[in-house]
C-alpha cells in the first residue's frame, strides 16, 4: 500500500472546493477511485493471498507513531467499504442532478468533500491500532456524516434528526474512549488496542467488552441502541442512506469483532450476551419493520434486523470457540462475517432502489405509490432483486451466509449440553422467523409499491432513472448473483477473517463440498425456470394475448387506485398477531351502534418504537418538563437572585452550625 | 271502517282496507313533519310507505304509520305545487327509517331534502327526475386516509346471484363499512301497472316482482284490488291463499338452511335442506301447475281449488317433510363446529333494526316483534291468530334459528287450516272476470302482507273513473338491506357470504 499516495489524495481533496461546477464530481470521484485502489489492493492481497498482516508508518500522534496495519479483518472490511462508497459515489452523480438548482456550489462541495471524507474515515478506522488515531478517524466518520445527513438542512425535521444523530454518536465515542482510557488506567499499558489485550488477558473481559459494545452498539444499531438509524437513514439522501446502512453502522461491527480478537477467556457469557441482543434485534427491527410506511424507514429497520443476523453469527461463534464446537465456531463467524458483505450489497441497492422511486416521485410513503414496475421496470426488478436477497431466498447472496449460520446451528447440535440444545434450538428457531417475516415485508413492500395501479399523481408521472442511477445499482446486483451462484469464491476469503477468531480447515472443507451442491442447485433450479420460460414463449407465440384492466366484476365506476391492498391492510393480521409489540396506534374513532349513516371520518395508524419511547423520548421529555418547571427560580429580578445567595448562606451556616456538613 | 281521529291530523284504516282519497285530512308539511315526528318516536308505530304521487299541478305525498297494537294504519298527507320550489326539511334526519322514502321521493321528483343524512340515488328508476344521477358516479361512503382500502364486488357476482355492487371499506380484513349499491335491474313495474290494460296482466306482473316470493307479492295486489273493488271473499279461498303462502314460507326458509349450510362448509346439512324444499315446491306445481305458485292467486277467486286429493297429498307431504327435518335441524343446531359458524357473527342490535325500520324477519331476529300477520292479520288469520317468534340475538344464528322455528309454526298452521277447511263446506269458486270488476273511485287502499321475508306493502290509488291512478310496491327488502350492510361493520370481510347468505334480501325487490 503507497501511504504517500493516499496522503496526496487526502490533501487534493480539499480542491473540490475550488474545482468548477462540472468536474466537482468526477474529481471527487477520482478521488475515491484512488483511495479505493490504493487501500483495495493491499487487502486483496492480504485475502487472496494471505500475504499476512502488514504495518506501515502513517504519521506521529501525540507522539505515538499511528501506525497503518492491514491484517484479514480490516481487509475484508476495507473491501466492502470500498466496494459500496463507490457504488454510492457513482449513484450520486444522478441523484444529486435535480439537487443542482437549489444548492450552491459550496453546499454540493461540502457534501461531496464529506462522502469522500466518510469513505477515507472508515477506511482509516479499519487501520489505525492506535486508540487516539482510532478514534479520530472515528469522530471524522461521525461528522462527515452528520454533514451528508443534513443535506436538505432546509428542512427543520431534518436538522433535528442530524443533531439527534450527531449526539447518539458522540455518546458512542464517550464509551469507546472510556473503554481505552479505563484500560490504559488499570495496566498502564499505551493507548491502543493492543493495550487492550494486556487488559484482558489479567482482569475479567465482559465489563470492559460491555462498555466497547455499548459504544459501537449504538453504531451498529443493535437494540435497544438503534434508535439514531430510523430516524437519520430516510432523512438522508439516498447514496448516503446506502453507505451508511450498507457499511457505515457495520463499523461498529468492525469494532466489536476487533476487541473480540484481544479477548481469550469469558466467551461463553460474552457469547451468549451478543446471541440474545441479536435475537432481539433482528426479531424486533423486522417486527417493527412490518408497520412502517416510509420505505427508507423500513428499510432501516431491516438494517437493524440484519445486524442482528450478524450478531447472532458472531455470537453463536464465540459460543462455539468457546465451548470448542469448530463447526459452530467456524460456521457461525464465517456466516456472520460474510453477512457484513451481503448486507452491504443487498442494503445498498435497496436504498439505491428507494431513491431512485424517491427522486421519481418525490414521496417515500408507500401508500401514496404502486404500479410503479409498468414505470420504472428496471428500478424494481433490480429492487426485486435486493429483495429476494435480503429475504435470504436461493440463489441469492443472503441465503448462503444465513446458511452458513444454519448449518453451523445444525452441526453444533448434540455436541455440548442440553443447554447448548436449547440455545441453538431457540436461535433457529429464532432466525427462522426473521427470515419469514422478511419475507412479509418484502412481499408487502414490493407489491404495495411496484405491482397494482398508481396510488396518486407522483406515481403515476414516474420515469425510469438515468443509467447513471442504474449501472450502480447493477453492479450491487451482479455482485449478489455472483456470491448466491458462486459462493465458495468468498467464503474462502472470509474463512481468513474467520481464522482470527477459530481455526479448523475440516469444518470449511465440508462447507465448500456442501456450498458447491448449493451452487450446482441454484443452477439447475434456474435453468428449469429458464426452460418453462421457453417453453411457454414457443406455446405462446401463435397464440393472441390482449391485455386489458383487471376484471372488476363488471363495475365500471371503480376507483382502481382505491381498490387494491394497502400497506396497512396488508400488515393488519399481522398487527393483530403480535399486538403491543408491533406497539401501532390507530386514530379511527369506531362507527357507532347508533349511527346508521356514519359521519366524515379518518383513518390512522402510527407505528411507535417502543425502545425509543422508554429510552430516548420519555427520559427527554422528563428532563425538559422539569427544567421548564425550575425555570421558576429565574424570575430577571436581581432583588430575587441577592435573595437566593442570602439563602445559601444561610443554609450553609446552619448546617455548619449543626455540624452537618 | 273509516275514523277519522284527534284533530283530524289523519285518518285510521285496517289493512286491506280502501278509503277514499277525499277523507285523508291534508296537512302543510311543517304540521305533517311534526305530526310524524312525534309518532314515529312511539315503539308501536312504524311506517309502511310514504311516498309522493303526481296529481295534476301537485305532488300529493301519502304516508302510512302502521300502529301495531291498535291493528290500524295512520294515513297522512300533504301537498306540494310543482311550481314552488320543492325542499322540504329531512325526516330521515331524526328518522332514520325514512331515509329510503325521501331518497325515493328525491329520485323520482326531484325534491330535495334538506339535512338528508344519506342523500343518495336508491334505484336509478328509469324516469328519475336528474338522468345526470348515473349508477357509475354514486356518491359512496368514504373515510379519509390512504391505509384503507376498498372491496367493491359486483354487480357480476362469482356466483351466479343477482346484480347489486357492495363496496367495503377496509382495514385489512376487517370491514369498517360496507355500503351497497342496487338498481341495476329496474324494470318499472310501477308504472308497468298503469301500463298493462288487463287485470290478468297486471296479476301477473306481481307474481314476477321477485320471483321467490310469487305467492307473497300476488296476494298483497290481489287483496288490494278486492278491497278496492268490493269482492267478497269466502272463507275457503282464504285459508287456501294462507295455505300457500306459508308454503313458500316454508321453502323458502328450508331452501336457505341449506344455502347457509353452504355458506359454513356443513354439506350433509345443506344437502339435506336443499333436497327438503324439492318436494315442497313440487307440491306447489301439483296443486296450480307452477312450483313458485304462479297462476294461484287470483282476484275474487281461484282456478286450483284444494280438492281433498290435494289435502290428503299435503298431509302426506308435511308428515314426511318433518319426520326428515326435525332430526337433521336439532342435529345441525347442536354441532359446535356449525354453531361457531353461526354465533356471534353478523351481530345486528334491537336498537339498530328499530332505527333502520327492519321488518319481516330480520326485525324478529334482533327483538323487534313485527309481524303483520299478527299485528295487522288479514284473511284467515284474522280468525285464527298465528303464533310468531322473536329471537333476540341479531346474529347469523339468530337468523338461521328463526327460519327453523317458523318452519316449524307454518308447518302446524297449515296443518290446522286443512282441518279448519275439512269443515268448510262451501264450493270453491272461480276467479272474478275482468268485467265484473268495479274499482271504487278516487280512493286508496293499503295492503300489506306478511311475505316469507316480511311486510310486503302495496298501496293502490284510483282515478275519478275507477281506474288505477298510482300503484306502489314495496318490498321488504327495502328496509332490509341496511341490516346486511351493519351486520358486516367490524365483521372480516370472509365472514360476508354466510351474512348474506343469512338475509337472503331480494335484489329485484329492492330495484323494481
Amino acid at each position: 500500500m503507497n501511504v504517500n499516495a493516499f496522503f496526496i489524495v487526502m490533501i487534493l481533496s480539499v480542491l473540490i472546493f475550488a474545482a468548477p461546477a462540472k468536474i466537482k464530481w468526477p474529481f471527487a470521484f477520482t478521488l475515491q477511485l484512488f483511495t479505493a485502489a490504493i487501500t483495495g489492493w493491499a487487502a486483496v492481497n492480504i485475502l487472496i493471498n494471505d500475504t499476512g498482516t502488514l504495518e506501515l508508518p502513517f504519521l506521529q500522534l501525540a507522539g505515538n507513531p499511528a501506525n497503518l496495519v492491514i491484517d484479514g479483518l480490516s481487509a475484508f472490511f476495507i473491501l466492502v467499504v470500498n466496494f459500496t462508497t463507490i457504488t454510492g459515489g457513482l449513484y450520486a452523480f444522478g441523484y444529486l442532478k435535480p439537487y443542482a438548482a437549489s444548492r450552491n456550489s459550496t453546499e454540493l462541495s461540502l457534501h461531496l468533500f464529506c462522502f469522500l471524507w466518510l469513505h477515507i474515515s472508515m477506511v482509516l478506522a479499519c487501520l489505525f491500532r492506535d486508540g487516539l488515531a482510532f478514534l479520530i478517524a472515528w469522530e471524522m466518520m461521525a461528522v462527515s456524516s452528520f454533514v451528508l445527513v443534513t443535506f436538505e438542512s432546509d428542512k427543520k425535521d431534518i436538522i433535528k434528526i442530524g443533531i439527534n444523530y450527531l449526539i447518539q454518536m458522540h455518546v458512542a465515542l464517550v464509551f469507546i474512549m472510556t473503554g481505552f482510557l479505563y484500560a490504559t488506567m488499570k495496566t498502564g499499558a499505551e493507548f491502543n488496542f493492543d493495550g487492550l489485550a494486556t487488559y484482558f488477558s489479567s482482569y475479567p473481559p465482559f465489563p470492559l467488552f460491555l462498555l466497547f459494545f455499548v459504544g459501537f452498539g449504538i453504531k451498529a444499531g443493535f437494540m435497544p441502541l438503534h434508535t439514531w438509524l430510523p430516524h437519520a437513514h430516510p432523512a438522508a439522501p439516498a447514496h448516503v442512506s446506502g453507505v451508511m446502512s450498507g457499511v457505515m453502522i457495520k463499523m461498529g461491527i468492525y469494532g466489536i469483532l476487533r476487541i473480540l480478537t484481544y479477548i481469550h477467556t469469558d466467551l461463553l457469557p460474552i457469547g451468549f450476551f451478543i446471541l440474545v441482543v441479536s435475537l432481539v434485534s433482528g426479531l424486533l427491527g423486522v417486527m417493527y419493520a412490518i408497520v412502517q410506511h416510509d420505505i427508507k424507514k423500513l428499510l432501516a429497520y431491516h438494517s437493524i434486523e440484519n445486524i442482528g443476523i450478524i450478531g447472532i453469527g458472531i455470537g453463536i461463534g464465540l459460543i462455539g470457540v468457546s465451548m470448542k464446537i469448530s463447526a459452530l465456531a467456524v460456521l457461525g463467524f464465517t456466516g456472520g462475517i460474510l453477512h457484513v458483505l451481503n448486507h452491504s450489497l443487498f442494503k445498498s441497492l435497496l436504498f439505491y432502489a428507494a431513491g431512485s422511486v424517491n427522486q421519481q416521485t418525490h414521496t417515500r410513503h408507500v401508500e401514496s405509490l404502486g404500479g410503479l414496475i409498468k414505470k420504472m421496470p428496471k428500478t424494481s426488478l433490480l429492487f426485486l432483486l435486493g429483495a429476494l436477497a435480503i429475504c435470504g431466498l436461493p440463489p441469492f447472496n443472503g441465503f448462503i451466509s444465513e446458511f452458513l449460520i444454519f448449518s453451523g446451528l445444525f452441526k453444533g447440535l448434540q455436541a455440548g449440553g442440553l443447554t447448548m440444545d436449547l440455545t441453538i434450538l431457540g436461535t433457529f428457531i429464532g432466525l427462522a422467523l426473521i427470515g419469514g417475516l422478511a419475507v412479509f415485508c418484502f412481499t408487502k413492500v414490493f407489491s404495495i409499491v411496484f405491482l397494482g395501479t398508481p396510488r396518486t399523481e407522483a406515481s403515476l408521472h414516474a420515469q425510469e432513472v438515468e443509467v447513471s442511477m442504474l449501472i450502480p445499482k447493477i453492479m450491487v446486483g451482479l455482485l449478489i448473483l455472483l456470491i448466491g451462484f458462486v459462493p465458495i469464491s468468498f467464503v474462502g476469503p472470509v474463512y481468513r477473517v474467520t481464522e482470527i477468531f477459530s481455526v479448523d480447515t475440516s469444518v470449511i472443507t465440508q462447507t465448500f463440498t456442501t456450498l458447491s451442491l448449493v451452487s450446482l442447485s441454484s443452477v439447475l433450479f434456474i435453468g428449469l425456470i429458464m426452460a418453462l420460460w421457453i417453453i411457454k414463449d414457443i406455446q405462446q407465440k401463435k397464440v393472441p394475448v390482449a391485455t386489458g384492466p383487471t376484471w372488476g366484476c363488471a363495475y365500471t365506476g371503480g376507483d382502481p387506485a382505491r381498490h387494491q391492498y394497502t400497506a396497512s391492510s396488508y400488515a393488519e393480521n399481522y398487527r393483530e398477531i403480535v399486538g403491543v409489540v408491533a406497539n401501532v396506534k390507530k386514530h379511527y374513532p369506531i362507527i357507532h351502534e347508533d349511527e346508521i349513516f356514519p359521519g366524515p371520518r379518518k383513518f390512522e395508524s402510527h407505528n411507535r418504537d417502543f425502545l425509543e419511547d422508554m429510552l430516548v423520548s420519555r427520559p427527554i421529555h422528563f428532563l425538559t418538563t422539569w427544567m421548564e418547571r425550575s425555570a421558576i427560580l429565574q424570575t430577571g429580578k436581581l432583588q430575587h437572585y441577592v435573595l437566593y445567595a442570602l439563602v445559601f448562606l444561610i443554609a450553609i451556616f446552619l448546617l455548619t452550625f449543626f455540624k452537618l456538613i | 271502517m273509516e275514523t277519522s281521529s284527534k284533530a283530524h291530523t289523519y285518518v285510521s284504516i285496517k289493512n286491506q282496507a280502501s278509503i277514499s282519497l277525499s277523507s285523508i285530512p291534508v296537512l302543510s308539511y311543517d304540521e305533517f313533519y311534526n305530526e310524524v315526528i312525534a309518532q314515529m318516536n312511539l315503539p308501536h308505530l312504524h311506517c309502511v310507505n310514504y311516498y309522493a304521487f303526481d296529481h295534476g299541478d301537485i305532488l300529493k305525498f301519502i304516508c302510512c304509520l302502521a300502529n301495531d297494537p291498535e291493528s290500524s294504519i295512520h294515513i297522512y298527507s300533504y301537498e306540494l305545487s310543482k311550481k314552488e320550489k320543492m325542499q322540504l326539511t329531512s325526516i330521515a334526519r331524526d328518522i332514520y327509517s325514512f331515509h329510503i322514502f325521501e331518497r325515493e321521493i328525491t329520485e323520482n321528483f326531484g325534491v330535495v331534502f334538506i339535512y338528508s343524512p344519506w342523500d343518495k340515488p336508491l334505484r336509478y328508476a328509469f324516469n328519475r327526475a336528474d338522468k345526470e344521477k348515473v349508477i357509475n358516479n354514486y356518491p359512496f361512503y368514504k373515510i379519509q386516509g390512504d391505509e384503507l382500502h376498498e372491496v367493491g364486488v359486483g354487480p357480476i357476482h362469482a356466483g351466479v346471484i343477482e346484480p347489486g355492487h357492495f363496496r367495503f371499506l377496509c382495514n385489512g380484513e376487517n370491514v369498517l363499512h360496507l355500503e351497497i349499491q342496487l338498481g341495476w335491474q329496474h324494470r318499472g313495474v310501477e308504472s308497468l301497472y298503469l301500463s298493462k290494460p288487463s287485470l290478468i296482466q297486471r296479476t301477473v306482473l306481481s307474481e314476477s316482482i321477485s320471483g321467490d316470493t310469487a305467492l307473497g307479492h300476488s296476494a298483497a295486489y290481489v287483496a288490494a284490488t278486492e278491497s278496492l273493488g268490493s269482492v267478497k271473499v269466502h272463507q275457503r279461498l282464504e285459508i287456501e291463499r294462507t295455505i300457500a303462502l306459508e308454503l313458500e314460507r316454508i321453502a323458502m326458509h328450508v331452501g336457505d338452511l341449506g344455502n347457509m349450510n353452504i355458506g359454513l362448509a356443513y354439506q350433509l346439512a345443506s344437502s339435506v335442506f336443499g333436497t327438503l324444499r324439492t318436494p315442497v315446491i313440487n307440491y306447489t306445481q301439483t296443486w296450480c301447475g307452477n312450483r313458485f305458485g304462479k297462476g294461484l292467486n287470483r282476484v275474487g277467486g281461484t282456478h286450483y281449488p284444494f280438492t281433498e286429493e290435494l289435502a290428503d297429498k299435503l298431509v302426506k307431504l308435511l308428515d314426511n317433510f318433518q319426520e326428515r327435518f326435525k332430526p337433521m335441524a336439532e342435529h345441525t343446531f347442536g354441532l359446535p363446529s356449525v354453531l361457531m359458524r353461526l354465533e356471534n357473527i353478523g351481530k345486528v342490535t334491537e336498537r339498530q333494526m328499530r332505527l333502520i325500520g327492519a321488518v319481516g324477519m330480520v326485525a324478529r331476529m334482533a327483538g323487534v316483534e313485527r309481524d303483520i300477520r299478527k299485528s295487522h292479520p288479514w284473511g284467515s288469520y284474522k280468525n285464527y291468530a298465528i303464533d310468531t317468534q322473536t329471537l333476540e340475538a341479531g346474529d347469523v344464528w339468530s337468523r338461521a334459528m328463526l327460519r327453523n322455528l317458523e318452519i316449524g309454526i307454518s308447518v302446524e298452521y297449515i296443518r290446522d287450516m286443512m282441518r279448519v277447511l275439512a269443515k268448510i263446506t262451501e264450493p270453491s269458486v272461480e276467479p272474478l272476470a275482468e268485467k265484473e270488476l268495479r274499482l271504487s273511485p278516487d280512493s286508496l287502499c293499503v295492503s300489506l302482507v306478511e311475505g316469507w321475508r316480511g311486510e310486503i306493502c302495496h298501496c293502490a290509488i284510483t282515478n275519478s273513473e275507477g281506474k288505477l291512478a298510482h300503484y306502489k310496491v314495496k318490498d321488504p327488502s327495502v328496509h332490509n338491506w341496511m341490516a346486511l350492510a351493519l351486520s358486516l361493520r367490524d365483521l372480516e370481510i370472509s365472514d360476508f357470504p354466510i351474512n348474506n347468505k343469512s338475509y337472503n334480501l331480494s335484489y329485484c325487490g329492492h330495484d323494481l
